[in-house]
């Protein structure tokens, strides 16, 4: 505890001063677009705090549950895909150009695409950020599974361990740490694409709220907007953190001690 | 061989449905599309302006990630005092900067140069710090043995062993910020790739989205394959790529 309360006091003042430049800067200025932080805090408390007139329910909302949907659904796919794909050579071979070459693109060139399938729908929200958080994880996954130890694939099969049982208790443990690296990559992914997406077609969401705040030049609400989607953004990644410890809390803590032993 | 079959199975797949082209056009008219557009002087230029933006954010990104990564990583305290900040703004989606960016930049080259920076910094920034922590402690003792100089110290010690470690970070950094100059322009509406192939789904035609898609794609690739030659040449010497040579 006395160290997280350090952590604190350090962690302080320079978050002060950053604030404080801000709150000083923008109280000092006199552009319609460098609103005061008072303005701003004002705007976010009527916007996204619960109250009359708060955006909560009709986009913040909407937002998390497709943005959780896209990403939670690449999991899945991504991890079966990657097993499979990652236990056998064959596939290997024949499929990683091509998922080099997507984990390359950048993902607003598949947006047309999408919409003309799928239209200003939920569903096209998910699948954007479906594909979008899918490459880090199928190619941690894949990376994972073919870089665990041949000795444990030999133990596994020499006690004739049945396939379905040695991907779910050996080669899956064995691939997590590097299956977390992926999803934690594909959460960041996950939050930029669904603020694209919402930002160029919706006709709800976050992203659309803030590129309606933008148009209407209603600058304390695009600043309080653009906070909100930071603050989504570390919420994520903490609660992504958090899964990492508690799935792999045997993995850290045995490195931990390897490495207190060397 | 795999590409062939499938190209040739969408090809016929088009011929036999007809309401599918809306979506898919025939590989066909994408080729011929492609070779159109590459014939076009408005595609170079507009390849030009993604790439002005690409390669000036990655120099802004490198100086300010080298500047404090060299301070965080020297500095127990400082990086305890910055490291809450860093992890928040590093989760913040650059993107989502494009508002605030558009209405007090405007929809210009200065506007793709400050979000791609922002999403270029973190991974330059945090490969920096590592790559410090990471200098060999014998190193650092007989430096201190023989009153070695700040300057010299940094020159022949630091920098060789952080140069890795940000070359690592540089490439990482290349495709967050190509992704972000293509979306900006995309979304912001300015100069570049990004809207090249907004105003070609706009349009509605479909095989031009495609091709411009497919110019983007080749950029990213080319893009990476020539950081990932230029790393080998330069860090011939670092263990990484000594067994290649």
């Amino acid at each position: 505890m006395g160290r997280r309360l350090l952590a604190a006091v350090l962690t302080l003042p320079l978050l002060a001063v950053l604030v404080g430049l801000w709150w000083w800067t923008a109280a000092r200025s006199t552009s319609p677009y460098y609103p005061s932080l008072d303005k701003v805090w004002h705007s976010f408390a009527t916007l996204w705090l619960p109250g009359p007139g708060s955006l909560l329910k009709s986009d913040f909302v909407p937002s998390v549950v497709n943005l959780l949907a896209g990403w939670g659904l690449a999991i899945v796919v991504g991890i079966a895909a990657g097993v499979l794909i990652g236990m056998s050579d064959v596939l290997w071979t024949a499929l990683r150009p091509g998922i080099e070459l997507a984990r390359a693109t950048p993902m607003i060139v598949i947006f047309p695409i999408i919409f003309v399938i799928f239209g200003f729908s939920d569903w096209g929200q998910r699948w954007i950020i479906l594909i979008a958080s899918l490459w880090p994880i199928l190619l941690n996954t894949i990376e994972g599974v073919r870089s665990v130890d041949p000795v444990v694939r030999d133990v596994a099969r020499s006690y004739r361990l049945n396939r379905p049982d040695r991907v779910l208790f050996v080669m899956i443990p064995a691939a997590l740490p590097q299956i977390m690296t992926g999803l934690r990559v594909a959460a960041g992914h996950a939050v930029v694409v669904m603020v694209a997406s919402e930002y160029f077609a919706s006709t709800r969401g976050v992203g659309f709220q803030v590129h309606l705040a933008m148009q209407s030049f209603d600058s304390p609400a695009t600043y309080a907007t653009t906070v909100l989607l930071g603050l989504i953004g570390y919420v994520l990644s903490l609660a992504v953190r958090a899964l990492e410890h508690l799935v792999l809390g045997w993995h850290i803590r045995m490195r931990d001690t390897a490495r207190a032993r060397a | 061989m795999p590409i062939v079959v499938i190209l040739v199975v969408w090809q016929l797949l088009t011929v036999f449905s007809s309401n599918i082209e809306s979506v898919l056009p025939p590989p066909a008219d994408i080729g011929r599309r492609l070779v159109e557009v590459l014939g076009e002087s408005a595609t170079w230029l507009q390849i030009g302006q993604t790439l002005e933006g690409w390669a000036l954010s990655l120099v802004v990104a490198s100086l300010i990630g080298l500047a404090l990564g060299i301070l965080l990583g020297s500095s127990a305290i400082a990086y305890r005092m910055a490291r809450f900040v860093v992890d928040f703004l590093r989760s913040v989606p650059p993107i989502a900067l494009l508002p605030v960016g558009l209405l007090t930049l405007g929809a210009a080259l200065q506007l793709k140069v400050a979000l791609a920076t922002f999403a270029a910094l973190w991974f330059l920034l945090i490969q920096v710090i590592h790559g410090i922590w990471d200098v060999e402690p014998m190193m650092k003792d007989v430096a201190r043995s023989y009153h070695i100089s700040p300057m010299l110290r940094l020159t022949h010690i630091v920098i060789p062993s952080v140069s890795a470690y940000f070359s690592t970070g540089l490439r990482l950094a290349s495709i967050a910020a190509l992704g972000t100059v293509v979306a900006t322009e995309f979304l912001g509406g300015v100069d570049g790739m990004g809207l090249a192939i907004y105003n070609a789904q706009l349009g509605g035609d479909m095989s031009r989205t495609y091709a411009y898609g497919i110019v983007i794609v080749v950029l990213a690739l080319v893009l990476n394959s020539s950081l990932l030659a230029v790393e080998r040449r330069l860090l011939r010497w670092h263990p990484m790529h000594r067994r290649a040579a």
